[in-house]
């Protein structure tokens, strides 16, 4: 079998990321997933072969989105670089990526957003102790 | 996605394996036994602290074994997740992970926690996982 796409998830948001990278498996992508900027040099140092990285632009208090797609385009043009601001589009642009993926699942984006909100709000009312 | 509408063939596959919560602070150790578990077919969720362990937990996320560090920044060690799991999942067995030399896994005994030492090699981390799930 080839060497499946790679796409790493850049998502501060423990259950965003997951979600997003969760739905980008069933759409036949490897996931690779962090939370920082330089999670993403740690993995293109690997030489894992890395083709597209999908990133919230708020990453940190220091870190955006947009400085590391800068240095991205600059340095490694091979790499395709998706930001994303927030869930909805967040579940957009995902979804836009599923449908050029390997399995072309037909998600709407509606689904990947509903499923992101469902499992906030469990968190947000779970008890807090 | 798994509880929306009528599951797939591949997501009820997907739904059938058992799925391991990896809760580790370097990116690097984690990733590495992530890729392991999910090639040996695991359902793989990935946390970086105790804050994001207990995040996906409380999301209702159905997950059958935690593989946690136990020294992590934060406010929160492994053992403290430890012992949240005992509480509000009891029936969820534990391998515990350290570097430390001074961390033996003393502090969560009980038959559903077990340690195993940093460096580990993922077969043997598997073998356990798999042992602990029996």
């Amino acid at each position: 079998m080839a060497t499946p796409v790679t796409v790493m998830v850049v998502e501060p948001d423990v259950l965003i990321r997951m979600s997003i990278s969760d739905f980008l498996r069933e759409c036949g992508y490897r996931v690779i997933e962090g939370v920082r900027a330089e999670d993403v040099w740690t993995v293109i140092e690997s030489k894992v072969g890395l083709d597209v990285v999908f990133a919230e632009v708020q990453l940190s208090n220091e870190d955006t989105g947009f400085q590391l797609a800068n240095k991205l385009r600059q340095t490694q043009p091979g790499i395709d670089v998706i930001l994303t601001s927030g869930i909805a589009d967040a579940a957009e642009k995902s979804s836009d990526l599923c449908e050029q993926g390997p399995l072309k699942k037909p998600y709407r984006p509606q689904q990947v957003a509903d499923r992101i909100h469902l499992l906030l709000e469990r968190r947000r009312s779970a008890p807090k102790t | 996605m798994v509880d929306q509408g009528m599951p797939s063939a591949q997501q009820q596959q997907e739904a059938s394996k058992k799925a391991v919560l990896i809760v580790e602070d370097h990116f690097y150790t984690r990733w590495g036994a992530a890729e392991y578990l999910r090639q040996s077919d695991y359902r793989v969720f990935e946390a970086m602290n105790v804050a994001e362990a207990i995040g996906i937990m409380n999301s209702g996320t159905r997950i059958d074994i935690v593989f946690s560090d136990i020294n992590m920044p934060g406010d929160q060690d492994g053992y403290f997740l430890a012992q949240w799991l005992e509480q509000k999942h009891p029936a969820i067995p534990v391998l515990l992970t350290s570097g430390d030399p001074r961390n033996s896994g003393a502090q969560a005994p009980g038959p559903k926690r077990r340690f195993i030492r940093k460096p580990y090699d993922p077969v043997e981390v598997e073998q356990i996982l798999l042992s602990m799930l029996a």
